[in-house]
């Protein structure tokens, strides 16, 4: 069993990833998982895995999480039907008495992507005890379409001619019914938010909408700046892709009645998770295999 | 725009690797020929060999981290489970 795991370059990428988290990187500081006072069992088990050795992690993995075996299957499990529930609400708002609409959005829609967004929407509403499951599917679906609407537009600024793996709508329908296409979805989405029914719900996905638009464009202005600082690309990473995620997450908590600081603190788990999912995206530009950090070539 | 990895490359490459980049950057080619897909190839060489794309998934692991810090106020649920679950998946996200 254990040689069958070590030759499976998979699972030694996974493992060499996850390395990342818990070693020193040349040229970088040292990085530790911080363990709060009130750990919960899955920090627990990365602050194991630090200081104990390797006998007892065949204990630990009997007992608890193992981030080596995830599967987004189990991450779905606590909200499946929910997640089942926006897929079809997805499906049935992306009708439209215009033909080319449906066709479009179902091309963009259904091309594979995970439903991340509505995925951390629906979590967070979970979390925080919500039962307000039409809101929370509304919230989620709109979430959706908005990132669907700002792929439709960067894939035509961008000039992008695939998007996993397919050709993009502007290459097969071309550039002005790619962008009112992707202006339909921005006005389906806020047909959805407004019958959720609450100003400040409203409120948050204008000012994420105005954030992503400023920093798109604060992209174009950096657009072959060779002097572009770190922090101008953490602003702008933050804008055109964090701010969704944390958008997803306010407004779910928000539709839950959490409180203040709970919206605070899970607006920032995905504020932070933004960040790291478009950082991993740009790295993954460089090729799937990163050598340089010694993992196998993917 | 410049993104993170060429950024990190940029602040360990040896003068010439630091030129060709910022050359690069400033005037991106367009693959349409073979000279082009040769000069993106040694770009892509360069960041990597400059522990461009390591420095990104070290700062990306960091910020899951922070993601992760936040969950030890959130009561704890499968779905709490699942957000942690979700940021893990993330981090180890491969093409």
């Amino acid at each position: 069993m254990k040689t069958k795991q070590t030759r499976d370059p998979e699972a030694t990428t996974r493992r060499r990833i996850l390395r990342l988290t818990t070693t020193r990187i040349k040229g970088f500081v040292p990085f530790l998982l911080p363990i709060p006072l009130q750990t919960p069992s899955y920090l627990t088990v990365q602050r194991e895995r630090i200081v104990t050795p390797c006998k007892s992690l065949s204990k630990m993995r009997r007992q608890t999480y193992q981030p080596e075996s995830i599967s987004f299957h189990d991450i779905i499990a606590p909200v499946h039907a929910d997640f089942a529930a926006v897929d079809a609400m997805i499906q049935a708002s992306l009708q439209s008495d215009v033909p080319l609409i449906a066709e479009i959005n179902a091309y963009l829609i259904n091309s594979g992507g995970k439903r991340l967004r509505p995925l951390i929407a629906l979590l967070c509403g979970q979390v925080m005890g919500s039962a307000d499951d039409a809101r929370q599917h509304k919230l989620a679906t709109a979430v959706e379409f908005l990132h669907n609407a700002t792929l439709l537009h960067d894939d035509v600024v961008d000039s992008s001619n695939l998007r996993r793996g397919r050709k993009t709508t502007h290459t097969v329908w071309g550039n002005a019914t790619s962008i009112l296409v992707g202006d339909f979805l921005i006005s389906r989405s806020l047909q959805l938010l407004t019958q959720i029914d609450s100003m400040p719900i409203l409120r948050v996905f204008a000012e994420t909408t105005n954030l992503i638009a400023e920093g798109e464009v604060l992209q174009l202005l950096h657009c072959k700046n060779p002097e572009t600082s770190l922090a101008q690309y953490q602003e702008v990473i933050k804008r055109k892709t964090a701010a969704m995620f944390e958008a997803a997450a306010r407004g779910a908590a928000m539709i839950a009645n959490a409180s203040p600081p709970t919206v605070e603190t899970v607006s920032a788990y995905a504020l932070h998770l933004g960040n790291a999912f478009q950082m991993i995206d740009d790295a993954l530009d460089y090729g799937s295999s990163t050598d340089d950090a010694g993992f196998t070539t993917g | 725009m410049a993104a993170q990895p060429t950024m990190l490359a940029l602040q360990q490459a040896d003068p010439n690797d630091a030129a060709f980049l910022r050359k690069l950057l400033s005037n991106t080619p367009s693959t349409g020929d073979q000279s082009d897909k040769s000069s993106l190839l040694q770009g892509v060489h360069i960041v990597r060999n400059c522990g461009g794309v390591t420095g990104t998934l070290h700062l990306a692991a960091q910020e899951i981290n922070h993601a992760l810090s936040q969950l030890s106020v959130v009561p704890p649920s499968p779905s709490t489970t699942a957000l942690a679950q979700l940021a893990h998946f993330t981090l180890q996200r491969q093409q």
